[in-house]
């Protein structure tokens, strides 16, 4: 396990399924566009991490899964840019004093979940719901849930977390107040000493490997799929996103300066119309290489590129930690293209960002990510450094991608061709989803979905060629 | 031979805002059996150039100046039938988004058959046939089904597959594709250019290609012309353009170093143009690039370059063109 304090998200499990309608009144089953199809990645603080894929491979959907502007349909999502203690979202109160039906609810979905491998139901979600409350409680609770007496380690952990709220409030009151230093130091003896008591919880526990595990997953990140829609809305000044199309995502009535100003204005961080809001807007706007007198503009009277900058500048206006970058330079001309990577990456120096880098084109992608995600039908099928995916691909979905690419190299012109389509992500095929275009298929490939291996220090990889 | 020439071709649209100068004096040649590849950024008047060449044009676009020569005869002064006889036949296009260029509510055989019917007058049966063996040689595995298929049903590339086997229908002698591969992903962009290739082999048709991407450039062109603001800036043989001449023009060194590849340094910030393409209703004085250049002189923002070659076939419309570093 990866240290948790330099991760910012974490997703697990990951699936998003869109229903169909159904095609006629007598069909039985429900049919799902498989978009994300469990995926589970780390994302640290101050990274890029590129996303490749061809259309319709999830890249996108799994952008927009993060921001939950699309609810998970199952999995987790934990944001770790604010502690619970920080954010207080109102779930951590509500599962840690009803502990123990949670976990006896656990217990009855994983006991399900046994029951249906043997039966082998693709269409029940009880292993899913199993995993996903898993995660939910380990995440707040740790080995804990294996205790044998629930309800008194739901209580101290609620008192343990009321306590840390104390001293996050206390710390905050201190900047202002030099007599809060007394309380703030309360809160933390409280916090310590409730600690203390938790850990001789933990120790009455017994001490096996589902303990331990549960026990590593113990921190203090945030849920997002558990959060309230107004939580969330707020939570979003953290998390933003730029969109692909310039042309489709500013609204054509809002000057440049109400652009930006509307989520300041949104989240109070000033007041509509003061001197200090248009001030700050003016400092973003040069900030993204906009001229302050473009404030009263609408955005047709730009092009493209300058479009993308006010995308660009109103996702800056919050201090986010997080930007999505969804296809955010592939509207644009080459030569405004690297205009605005190199934009992108003074930005994220400048204010210690971290990108989710969505593309399709592996050259931009590799230019500007640190570690790089490769997608296929909703899956991720390897995860590597930026250049290892280059000099080492290991699955072979990667390898073909990378030699579709046509390079300005006057002696290396032969592309190798990948055969076939896509198959519809409806109806994914079995096994592995790639085995109907790849060469090196072989009968376990149709059968065996391939795990998710590390098959070196960070390089993950989902083929069974490299897991034999 | 020369299988096409274009003059000093000017094509303007008007606006109520003025004369836009979309093309704005191009000179271009293309051999038999050879393929011109055309690069430029949007606007710079490359999908324009096409247009002219098949004058499908809009209620306020003419050609004001230059000519059109296709096999030695003028035809940028050609009337609408006569047109008509050439678009199709000896001259067919594709297009970049494929299903807004298909017919949406007519199966592929109406829409393949059409072309060869009126050509070719072709029985209904006889172009049937016609239109699944063109089906076939664009590699499509079940052509039977794809025949009796309505566009919807097809995938983007199989699409594209489509619009090559009608484009192809009555064996033109020149293809123009503009920018056929853009809305593919990258692994279909592979068997579109290969199967692209392939065809041009069997054939022998010549084909211009248009797209902004240098990489698919590098793969399909046989010569490169470089277009910016209405313009070409650069023409020279794919080779040169990309490593082996001693002159370049600032503009294409430009577009060369800015574009990420795979095997630049990650660290190292793009070499970016800077700046934007000027409006077209509002083009500097003198060099159209001047004010985006780095090697920009005074002579360059008055006055204007003329096309000048600087070996047999390299020609660029610089004062100052870039001496390349050793590479």
């Amino acid at each position: 396990m990866e240290n948790n304090k330099d991760m910012l998200i974490s997703i697990n499990n990951l699936k998003k399924y869109f229903p169909l309608k159904k095609s006629s009144f007598l069909q039985k089953e429900k049919l799902y566009v498989k978009a994300n199809d469990g995926i589970t990645i780390n994302i640290h603080r101050g990274e890029t991490f590129g996303l490749v894929g061809e259309s319709g491979c999830g890249k996108s959907t799994m952008g927009r899964v993060l921001l939950q502007l699309y609810p998970q349909t199952q999995g987790n999502t934990v944001y770790y840019g604010r502690t619970i203690y920080e954010y207080k979202p109102a779930y951590v109160a509500k599962f840690l004093k009803n502990l123990p039906s949670h976990v006896s609810k656990l217990k009855s979905l994983q006991e399900k979940a046994s029951k249906i491998t043997e039966t082998e139901d693709v269409h029940n979600f009880a292993a899913d719901d199993a995993d996903r409350v898993y995660h939910q409680l380990a995440h707040l609770a740790g080995g804990l849930i294996y205790s044998k007496d629930l309800s008194k380690a739901g209580q101290l952990l609620y008192e343990e977390y009321q306590a840390g709220c104390k001293v996050v409030e206390a710390a905050a009151n201190m900047e202002t107040d030099s007599a809060a230093k007394a309380a703030y130091e309360q809160a933390v003896e409280k916090q310590e000493e409730l600690r203390r008591q938790l850990d001789k919880l933990r120790s009455d526990c017994e001490q096996n490997e589902a303990f331990l595990k549960a026990e590593k997953l113990w921190d203090h990140g945030i849920d997002l799929g558990l959060l309230s829609k107004e939580e969330l809305r707020i939570l979003r000044q953290d998390i933003q996103i730029i969109f692909q199309d310039p042309y489709s995502s500013l609204n054509p009535r809002l000057t440049v300066g109400q652009l930006i100003s509307e989520p300041l204005v949104g989240h109070k961080k000033f007041k509509k119309g003061s001197q200090e809001l248009e001030d700050y807007v003016i400092e973003i706007m040069e900030k993204c290489g906009l001229d302050r007198y473009f404030i009263h503009r609408y955005p047709h009277q730009f092009s493209g590129g300058q479009r993308q900058r006010i995308g660009i500048a109103r996702a800056l206006a919050l201090n986010p930690k997080f930007i999505v970058c969804d296809e955010a330079v592939s509207a644009l001309d080459v030569s405004i293209q690297s205009q605005i990577l190199n934009l992108l990456q003074d930005l994220k120096q400048k204010e210690n960002l971290t990108y989710l880098f969505i593309s399709h084109d592996l050259s931009v992608v590799k230019y500007i990510s640190d570690r790089i995600g490769v997608m296929y039908l909703g899956n991720m099928v390897e995860s590597a450094p930026s250049e290892r995916i280059f000099e080492n691909p290991l699955h072979p979905y990667t390898e073909a991608l990378l030699n579709a690419i046509p390079t300005t190299d006057v002696h290396n012109k032969e592309l190798q061709i990948l055969e076939g389509d896509i198959p519809s992500p409806v109806n994914p095929p079995k096994g592995c989803k790639f085995h109907t275009r790849c060469k090196f298929a072989f009968d376990k490939c149709k059968e065996c979905t391939p795990d998710w291996v590390e098959v070196e220090p960070n390089h993950f990889v989902a083929c069974h060629l490299r897991t034999k | 031979m020369k299988l096409l020439e274009i003059n000093n071709l000017h094509t303007y649209f008007e606006t109520k805002r003025g004369l836009i100068k979309a093309v704005n004096g191009v000179t271009l040649s293309l051999e038999e059996g050879r393929t011109l590849g055309i690069v430029g950024e949007s606007g710079s008047g490359k999908s324009q150039t096409a247009m002219s060449i098949l004058k499908l044009f809009e209620k306020n676009q003419k050609i004001y100046e230059g000519e059109i020569k296709f096999m030695g005869k003028n035809i940028s002064d050609s009337t609408a039938k006569e047109m008509s006889h050439i678009r199709g036949n000896d001259i067919s296009m594709i297009f970049q988004e494929p299903m807004t260029s298909l017919n949406p509510i007519f199966t592929v055989n109406r829409q393949i058959s059409e072309v060869l019917r009126l050509h070719q007058g072709m029985s209904k049966k006889e172009a049937e046939e016609q239109s699944i063996k063109m089906l076939e040689s664009v590699k499509i595995a079940n052509p039977q089904r794809v025949n009796k298929s309505y566009p919807f049903e097809l995938s983007g590339g199989m699409r594209q597959r489509v619009m090559i086997a009608m484009a192809l229908a009555c064996k033109p002698k020149l293809l123009i594709a503009d920018e056929p591969t853009t809305a593919l992903d990258v692994t279909i962009q592979a068997q579109i250019l290969r199967l692209m290739n392939d065809l041009k082999a069997e054939t022998g048709t010549s084909i211009i290609f248009i797209t902004h991407d240098l990489g698919v450039i590098n793969q399909m062109a046989d010569d490169v012309a470089v277009m910016y603001c209405g313009q070409v800036v650069e023409t020279a043989p794919v080779d040169k353009i990309f490593q082996k001449s001693e002159y370049i023009h600032p503009y294409t060194e430009g577009l060369l170093t800015s574009i990420p590849r795979l095997d630049s340094d990650p660290k190292k910030r793009l070499d970016a143009i800077p700046g934007a393409v000027p409006h077209p209703l509002n083009l500097p004085k003198g060099c159209k690039f001047a004010p985006r250049c780095k090697y920009a002189t005074d002579k360059c923002r008055n006055e204007e370059p003329e096309l000048k070659a600087v070996s047999p076939d390299h020609n660029i419309r610089c004062f100052f063109p870039v001496k390349r570093g050793d590479k």
